[in-house]
């Protein structure tokens, strides 16, 4: 941990911090809107019927962190119903991290649940996020993972669609653009399917006809294997020692920034 | 398990007792009873811009639903929930549902097609087929016990509930969750839960709070967890009983338990 913050932790102000919010959800969790923000805030705090409470740390007037708890309801069969306390939006901005400001809201959060008389708390993360070693110190047990079936019917719409969420997730996300400083890279993707290629250039990526004369990394995989890595299922390192992804050309450090693009782990 | 002429429609918000009927029964062969109420699936019935299908048989009795979304902006369908009377065979039912859906997104022009679960094993068997794929996320639920006393108390009428279950065994049954106690009582069909006794106890079970919630969660396989010493059993009582008595408390089939957090 580096140097230790000063800060402040009180309750969210909606019409005060929603922008800020808004910046720092769409550098943790992807494009979020003011409006997303403040409609998420009204419901949760209406579904729990005024118990919901959301911290905000503020270092040198800035906020830096946030962490939401709600009131929510496990059920666990046989009829029974019981009370949780949901935990969510645990982000920090890039700009804070590694200050153990994140882990003190989330103390703060987790007393407020056990002296609202909630026998539990529960969340869900990513199992390669940082956050997850700190759910794992605070007491937190891994309960179930999700799978998803998928079915890609348009690979070139659906690969145009995933670089614009891109483009909008690194517009707002500091460490993305530090990681992306000065990195003019055209990537090539030959799938079973077709082959698809980008590039990122002047902080941005654009998706490519048709692979240039000069590519930087060259990929030869399936889609599965793809969505797999991308969706969290598979570690980009395994699948190229397991040769279900083979890389054709590419440096060591390209392969760790492309790992990094197609998880969107940034700080890992 | 009945298997008939099945046909599919938009679901519609007079269908609401009818699916609560059936999400009852079919969550009732997995985890029991639910608590979701009417109006929720009231709500689901009648909410602009899902894509909810129904399977009914030739009494229009409904059998079977699938609740759906399809996502303008990246042309992505999303399959949320896939429910299925027990008493019908669960491909039979679902796989119309699927396709009907699956024509649909096709129609609107879907990029792609997405169906997420926690845990039904009935998923395996019918999107494979259809051409998808599997992709295990790194996305996971997690869970943390704060107040073990309380925890116990609120999970107390699950194990009366399947002590009750429990035909042919009669006897004391003693959970010691991190030295916090609940003592229960079996007679012939029904189960009663004591704060103390000094009875003599037939069987004493002793975990710790993450595991006994990992168990009834089904996250946690009660003979494993025998097997690692995270359960600790102290009883007099035949290898087979105590087993019968543990695979009853915790049943591994409980993939509906997250459905609603």
């Amino acid at each position: 941990m580096s140097k230790e913050a000063e800060y402040i932790v009180r309750k969210v102000e909606l019409n005060k911090d929603e922008a800020r919010l808004a910046q720092i959800f769409s550098e943790c969790f992807g494009p979020t809107t003011q409006r997303q923000v403040q409609r998420w805030f009204r419901q949760a705090n209406k579904a729990s019927a005024g118990w919901f409470r959301s911290l905000v740390a503020e270092i040198e007037g800035e906020v830096a962190s946030s962490v939401t708890v709600e009131l929510k309801e496990l059920h666990l069969g046989e009829g029974v119903c019981i009370k949780t306390g949901g935990i969510g939006g645990v982000c920090t901005s890039s700009d804070f991290r590694r200050k153990g400001v994140v882990t003190n809201l989330f103390e703060q959060c987790l007393k407020y649940v056990e002296n609202s008389g909630v026998s539990n708390s529960s969340l869900y993360t990513g199992i390669m996020l940082p956050a997850h070693r700190i759910y794992t110190r605070k007491g937190f047990m891994n309960v179930e993972k999700w799978s998803a079936y998928v079915k890609i019917l348009d690979l070139a719409s659906y690969f145009r669609s995933w670089i614009r969420n891109l483009n909008r997730y690194v517009k707002s996300s500091k460490i993305a653009q530090e990681t992306l400083l000065n990195w003019d890279r055209c990537i090539v993707f030959e799938l079973r399917e077709r082959t698809v290629c980008f590039r990122f250039k002047h902080g941005r990526f654009k998706t490519l006809p048709k692979p240039p004369r000069s590519v930087d990394i060259a990929v030869a995989t399936t889609t599965e294997t793809l969505a797999r890595v991308m969706w969290g299922g598979e570690e980009m390192r395994k699948a190229i020692e397991t040769q279900k992804m083979q890389v054709k050309k590419g440096t060591e450090s390209d392969l760790h920034v492309l790992r990094k693009i197609l998880t969107g782990i940034w700080d890992a | 398990m009945r298997k008939m002429r099945l046909e599919t429609r938009e679901m519609q918000q007079s269908d609401a007792k009818q699916l609560q009927k059936v999400f009852q029964s079919f969550v009732s062969s997995y985890v029991g009873p639910s608590a979701r109420k009417l109006a929720a699936f009231r709500r689901m019935a009648s909410k602009k811009g899902k894509l909810n299908w129904v399977a009914f048989d030739s009494k229009g009795k409904v059998v079977g639903y699938i609740t759906s979304t399809y996502v303008k902006g990246v042309r992505q369908g999303r399959i949320n929930e896939i429910v299925v009377d027990p008493d019908h065979d669960f491909e039979a039912v679902a796989r119309p549902l699927v396709d009907r859906i699956h024509d649909i997104f096709l129609e609107k022009g879907a990029a792609s097609i997405h169906a997420i679960t926690i845990r039904n094993p009935y998923y395996e068997k019918i999107f494979p087929e259809l051409g998808f794929f599997s992709v295990k996320t790194d996305a996971v639920f997690m869970l943390a016990v704060h107040d073990i006393p309380r925890f116990l108390d609120e999970v107390t009428p699950i194990f009366v509930r399947r002590l009750e279950k429990l035909h042919n065994w009669v006897g004391w049954l003693k959970v010691n969750c991190e030295g916090h106690t609940t003592f229960f009582k079996k007679k012939d069909k029904e189960a009663e839960p004591y704060v103390w006794t000094n009875y003599k106890m037939d069987i004493e079970i002793s975990l710790k709070a993450n595991v006994l919630a990992g168990l009834l969660l089904g996250a946690l396989n009660p003979q494993e967890a025998l097997k690692e010493g995270s359960i600790r059993i102290e009883t007099a009582l035949p290898k087979d009983e105590t087993n019968k008595l543990v695979t009853t408390l915790f049943p591994k089939k409980q993939f509906l338990a997250f459905d609603f957090w």
